[in-house]
């Protein structure tokens, strides 16, 4: 019996003992978050290897000012507030040796979208102009666009009466923070 | 049969392609770099390009010098054409990267800061990562006008010298705008970096009627500031507002507990 006890005894201290060592175990973890800044474009943003045609066949057409209205243009998330200009990379839309000015072309932001910040409207150069100023940070910001050539421009020797053909140039968009 | 674990599994694979497909796309981190050295020293830092879309991109890199107009607008210029420029210093391994579909690249950008660098003045430019066309990439029609979007990121650069780290704003003026044309009424809060470092901070303004006490909260307007430089904030005040208050403007600063407080009367 007093042999039992003795077990018991040593087997109740070997338990307490082995509990305080699994306590004195115990770890802590720092965790880190690292934030770092960061700019993106959406693939699904039409500025980013998209095209917008202008199809002049009819005489109204000439007439008209036509708007192509352009959803989701710029798919923007970034961590800081952000502009965003727009520049031609040429003074002409060109085909061959003819040209169109590229200031027939007026391209303003549209309704719709959920980038805020100072929004204008620009007639295309071929230097950066301010399409949006000081937009707040914010994951997938869209920007839909409205390209506008007005019928006073294409009812004028701008467009009118220039050799058929496709005139094209290069429009980029420029995002960078604060 | 449609059991709830299923109908849970099909919203949740949803939920996760969808964010998948949102999150495509080609990001730049950070969007800002800031080195520092004394002259004379090779000093890098990493900006890391990803292109999580399933198409290849090639970006050309090229510099500009920039600086900023007192509302704020940053103007770009010929690389090296300003006074404060470090286009000419910083470079990159290659001047055009090939970023394939679903990879990520880390790019060191090196900047060679010349032994008779002002030991006192912060010098800035932009480094632009600047999509290249591919021959696709060509409007659709065969009569009229095409327009092809490309697209650019600008990664500010920025060198402060060593012993730059006096971090301060000043405000210096607080005034109504009066547009005759226009029946919106604005206030500008004009700021001045009066400090030596690169200040980012955020611009407050809240009105309290004097008679009534209402109190009149607009929306925080962010600023970066380079050093010896001026700008101007505006706020566009409600409509309708009218009457004697008094005009608080605070200013954080990032990285610090310091504020800047100026008042002013109004009468609108």
């Amino acid at each position: 019996m007093k042999k039992q006890i003795i077990i018991a005894t040593l087997a109740l201290g070997a338990f307490v003992i082995g509990t305080n060592n699994i306590q004195a175990q115990t770890a802590t973890t720092t965790v880190n978050i690292t934030l770092n800044d960061v700019i993106s474009i959406d693939a699904g943003s039409i500025a980013i290897g998209g095209a917008v045609d202008f199809n002049y066949i009819t005489a109204e057409d000439y007439n008209t000012s036509k708007t192509a209205i352009v959803p989701t243009s710029l798919i923007v998330t970034s961590t800081k507030n952000f502009d965003v200009k727009v520049k031609a990379d040429g003074a002409n839309f060109t085909n061959g040796s003819n040209n169109i000015p590229v200031n027939v072309l007026i391209i303003k932001a549209a309704t719709g979208g959920s980038m805020a910040g100072t929004q204008n409207s620009i007639v295309l150069s071929d230097s950066d102009q301010v399409l949006i100023a000081n937009a707040p940070l914010g994951s997938a910001l869209t920007l839909n666009l409205d390209y506008t050539i007005p019928a006073t421009k294409s009812s004028s020797s701008d467009i009118l009466g220039k050799p058929a053909g496709t005139y094209t140039q290069t429009v980029t968009y420029t995002a960078t923070a604060l | 049969m449609h059991t709830p674990t299923s109908n849970f599994l099909a919203f949740f694979l949803f939920i996760c392609g969808g964010l998948s497909v949102f999150a495509q796309g080609i990001s730049m981190s950070p969007t800002r770099l800031f080195f520092t050295g004394n002259p004379g020293e090779i000093v890098t830092e990493p900006v890391t390009l990803s292109n999580t879309s399933d198409t290849d991109y090639v970006f050309n890199v090229n510099t500009k010098d920039w600086e900023r107009e007192e509302d704020g607008n940053k103007v770009y210029f010929d690389a090296n054409s300003l006074k404060q420029s470090n286009a000419t210093w910083i470079s990159t391994i290659a001047s055009s990267i090939n970023l394939p579909a679903n990879t990520t690249m880390e790019i060191i950008v090196t900047m060679k800061i010349p032994a008779d660098a002002s030991t006192s003045e912060i010098t800035n430019s932009m480094l632009f990562f600047t999509q290249i066309g591919k021959q696709k990439d060509i409007a659709q029609q065969q009569k009229g006008i095409g327009i092809i979007a490309l697209f650019e990121f600008g990664l500010h650069v920025y060198y402060t010298p060593v012993g730059n780290n006096v971090k301060s704003l000043d405000i210096v003026s607080m005034e109504e705008l009066t547009d005759t044309a226009s029946t919106t009424k604005k206030v500008a809060v004009g700021i001045e970096n009066d400090g030596n470092m690169v200040n980012d901070a955020t611009v407050e303004l809240e009105f309290t009627n004097t008679a009534s006490g209402e109190e009149i909260k607009l929306k925080p307007i962010n600023i970066s500031m380079l050093p010896g430089t001026k700008q101007v904030v505006l706020f566009t005040l409600p409509e309708g507002i009218s009457g004697s208050y008094l005009g608080v403007s605070i200013i954080k600063m990032a990285g610090t507990n310091d504020l800047r407080v100026g008042e002013k009367d109004f009468d609108f």
